[in-house]
């Protein structure tokens, strides 16, 4: 599903990475860990095409990325950003402004499954009320992540989605993405991980 | 009734009042005389010189050197803004320039064709006029919708990515940018609007009321000229931006920002190699 040949990365003159390459497999799930510094958001921003690599290629579904391909790949990514940042306004408004974009147009953004994901992870409707940028972090990755379940894409890009919660919250979210049947690529310090077989664990 | 002449000698009783305005700024140790008084008689230098010129092109009034005089200002405006925004887009003269030039003129014919019903509406009296300050004010606008819209994707560049993951694309995730943009413009006019004639008198409006006009043709004047203010920042914002914003982003929707090269002569140079 996600192939990566030969990728090369130099910020000034600092090499991030040299002839890196990558398999993900269909519907498998991959944590990523490297110490900081050494290109785990730059690899996601890679695959998403919002970064370019020095040299080698990104392949994703056996299309290469490219500026032509760019947006159909995008297209079946669902990337969840460190911050998980979002732009103003409450978490509703934020969810009907993703639900109003053309490519979600035929997606179910009805009020009962809102409802019924915020609390598979633990949030109450309320949440949808506050200010995005008072919610706390934990919750506002949560909420990212509703809106990454709710967009349903073939590939789940996430960095960090466990940052920040505690570990009974953390089993919530894992136990989704491992349940899921998705392509799901995680950037994560977090040891919960290691407890779930299916994961497969790369570091660098 | 004409405007009342003003004897240029008069003109050096004014200066009486700001002999005070030299002494409080020594007293404060504000030390702005020099570029005060150089600042005052450039002023005048330059009013002066232009004045002349604008008599010569209305006596002259030919149509095709007005309008070569307006591309000339427009000219001025563009890089004007190009030097007064924060960010440096490839190539964006052009958009700007057509970001002024369109809705400048669509607004100049609505002014001077279907309010003023002008025989001619390259009339030098009306169209560097009317040109001049509805120029005017969309350069400001433009600078701050322009620094608005790129500096905030610029700096929350994590933002912009993630909308745009979710998206997909460029134009709709621009879409908040663009509103944030024109609201920059849009709300200190409202607020102008609002207290227009109960807090300020508008200086074109008092210009004309000295210059001998009624004041309800004044006033009448004076709201058309609102409208016309209004809707040129908005659409000046709004062609510049987007014209920009072809160039400004990659096939990728990255948005690339040509290096601005600092103005710090000799320190900045020394503190680049010391970086």
């Amino acid at each position: 599903m996600i192939k990566i040949s030969g990728l090369g990365l130099k910020f000034k003159d600092k090499t991030i990475f040299e002839n890196f390459s990558l398999r993900i497999a269909e519907g498998e799930t991959v944590v990523l860990r490297a110490p900081s510094g050494k290109g785990k958001t730059s690899l996601a921003y890679m695959i998403m095409g919002f970064l370019r690599p020095d040299s080698g290629k990104i392949e994703i579904g056996g299309e290469e990325l490219n500026g032509a391909t760019v947006h159909a790949i995008r297209r079946r990514i669902c990337y969840i950003g460190q911050d998980a940042s979002m732009p103003g306004g409450t978490a509703r408004e934020i969810i009907d402004e993703v639900a109003s974009f053309s490519i979600n147009k035929h997606i179910d953004f009805s009020k009962e499954r809102i409802k019924d994901l915020l609390e598979a992870f633990s949030l109450t409707e309320a949440v949808l009320d506050k200010q995005a940028d008072t919610i706390s972090g934990g919750e506002r990755r949560r909420l990212a992540f509703v809106l990454c379940v709710l967009l349903g894409r073939d590939i789940w890009l996430l960095d960090e989605i466990t940052a920040g919660l505690d570990d009974e919250r953390k089993r919530q979210v894992i136990d989704h993405v491992v349940g899921c049947g998705k392509t799901v690529v995680v950037i994560s310090h977090d040891d919960v991980w290691n407890e779930y077989e299916s994961v497969r664990h790369i570091s660098w | 009734m004409g405007a009342i002449d003003i004897n240029p000698i008069v003109f050096l009783y004014f200066l009486i009042l700001l002999v005070p305005v030299f002494i409080l700024n020594r007293y404060f140790g504000i030390r702005k005389n020099v570029k005060l008084a150089i600042a005052i008689g450039r002023m005048a230098v330059q009013m002066v010189l232009v004045g002349l010129f604008l008599q010569y092109l209305f006596d002259l009034n030919n149509a095709w050197v007005n309008i070569g005089y307006v591309l000339v200002m427009m000219c001025v405006a563009s890089f004007s803004a190009m030097r007064s925004c924060k960010v440096r887009i490839r190539r964006s003269f052009f958009a700007l320039l057509i970001g002024f030039a369109v809705p400048n003129f669509i607004v100049m014919l609505f002014f001077n064709y279907l309010l003023l019903n002008l025989p001619d509406i390259f009339d030098a009296r009306y169209i560097i006029a009317v040109q001049g300050m509805l120029l005017g004010n969309s350069l400001n606008s433009v600078v701050l919708g322009y620094n608005q819209f790129y500096t905030s994707i610029q700096d929350d560049q994590k933002r912009y990515f993630q909308m745009l993951s979710l998206s997909c694309s460029r134009r709709e995730t621009l879409k908040g940018y663009y509103k944030n943009a024109l609201l920059v413009t849009l709300n200190p006019q409202i607020a102008t609007i609002e207290t227009l004639g109960l807090v300020t008198l508008p200086g074109m409006m008092t210009g004309q009321i000295l210059g001998g006009t009624q004041p309800i043709i004044a006033i009448k004047y004076q709201i058309a000229i609102m409208l016309a203010i209004l809707a040129v920042r908005y659409f000046s914002v709004l062609a510049s931006l987007w014209l920009s914003s072809l160039r400004a982003f990659d096939e990728y929707d990255v948005l690339t920002l040509e290096r601005r090269a600092k103005r710090n002569g000799a320190k900045g140079f020394l503190q680049k190699l010391r970086g």
